[in-house]
């Protein structure tokens, strides 16, 4: 349970710490790479919860996400359309429901733990 | 445990990703505080660099120019070289050096028996010259005038001449110029040369002065005939 919380605060302390300099106009796809990669964190996250998790899948939507967010925007950028507003209207919307999803397993889960304890008690 | 690997991997990338997006956002924007003052002492101090940079360049320029006017000084003069000792090998130009003279003249055996002199044989001056050119001569004149590589000596008329002019003054006088002086003496002096020209009652005589000799340079034109130059098509 705690080693991906650990991987995540390693990943994160190792960004700040290599101070990558990536140019501004790179700025929008890691953006959106990023909103891919959580959205594929979350949803990972329920399958787990909801027992349907399978590694394929999630790994390889991770990188697969991540590389059609970032090509969607490249091509909206050279198309002169903004089609990176439809990847992040995607994303946004599966991160929402995906953590809802969640709170409601996390919920369940801890109501039906209280009542075995009571059933206990 | 191996889902959860893969899991905190992928993690670990989003945090990083995450990370350096958020250095990217968050690059602290430094305000120009600056007054008037202090930017014109500024632009003052970029306007001096650039004057620096321009002189820096004019320099350097300056360098590359002369550098190339002295490619080329040296091309010619690499051309001049060569053309001076093409044209010293070529016998165009006077000579200077250490050397022998080898006069020929008619014996007073002859003269003393009455018989009358005759002109010396072309063919006996030909070998001659050759065998001093094999004796280790460098150049040779002949009666004052140079030997080179096209000179003729012949029989015109009866008359022994070198390239046209006449050699029937005795005594008659060849100059060499050598390295070694005393070597093309002595070679001379063991050859059989002496006794060839002795049977035509000449008497050669081989002299090795202190001093330099100098030979004149070829008077006349060089002619050449079926020799043409080669145009070279702008290849450096």
């Amino acid at each position: 349970m705690w080693l991906p919380v650990f991987g995540l605060l390693i990943g994160i302390i190792l960004g700040f710490l290599v101070d990558l300099d990536i140019p501004h106009e790179y700025s929008n796809y890691l953006s959106i790479a990023v909103l891919a990669a959580f959205d594929t964190l979350f949803g990972g996250i329920r399958a787990h919860l909801q027992d349907l998790y399978d590694e394929v899948v999630f790994v390889t939507g991770f990188f697969f996400n991540i590389v059609l967010a970032a090509g969607l925007a490249f091509l909206g950028v050279h198309l002169g359309v903004d089609l990176y507003l439809a990847a992040i209207f995607v994303f946004g919307v599966r991160l929402f429901q995906n953590i809802a999803m969640i709170r409601r397993i996390l919920i369940d889960k801890w109501s039906n733990s209280r009542k075995k304890q009571k059933k206990n008690l | 445990m191996k889902k959860k690997l893969s899991f905190s991997l992928l993690t670990l990338i989003a945090g990083f990703m995450l990370a350096i997006q958020f250095n990217l956002v968050n690059q602290p924007v430094v305000s120009d505080t600056r007054d008037m003052w202090e930017l014109k002492n500024d632009l003052l101090k970029e306007q001096q660099t650039q004057v620096e940079l321009i002189d820096g360049i004019s320099k350097l320029e300056g360098k590359i120019a002369s550098y190339e006017t002295k490619k080329n000084e040296s091309k010619e003069e690499v051309l001049r070289d060569t053309l001076k000792e093409l044209k010293a090998e070529a016998g165009l130009t006077e000579i200077k050096g250490k050397g022998v003279i080898v006069s020929i003249q008619p014996s007073k055996e002859g003269a003393l028996l009455g018989e009358r002199v005759e002109y010396i044989s072309p063919v006996l001056l030909i070998r001659l010259v050759n065998e001093m050119y094999r004796f280790g001569a460098d150049d040779i004149s002949i009666a004052g005038q140079r030997d080179i590589s096209s000179s003729v000596i012949r029989d015109i008329n009866g008359q022994p001449k070198m390239d046209g002019i006449p050699l029937n003054d005795y005594p008659l006088e060849l100059q060499a110029i050598t390295e070694d002086p005393k070597k093309l003496k002595q070679r001379i002096e063991g050859s059989e040369l002496m006794d060839d020209f002795y049977i035509d009652n000449f008497e050669v005589q081989i002299k090795e002065p202190i001093g330099e000799l100098t030979l004149p340079s070829y008077q006349n034109d060089v002619n050449v005939e079926r020799m043409t130059p080669i145009m070279d098509e702008g290849e450096s």
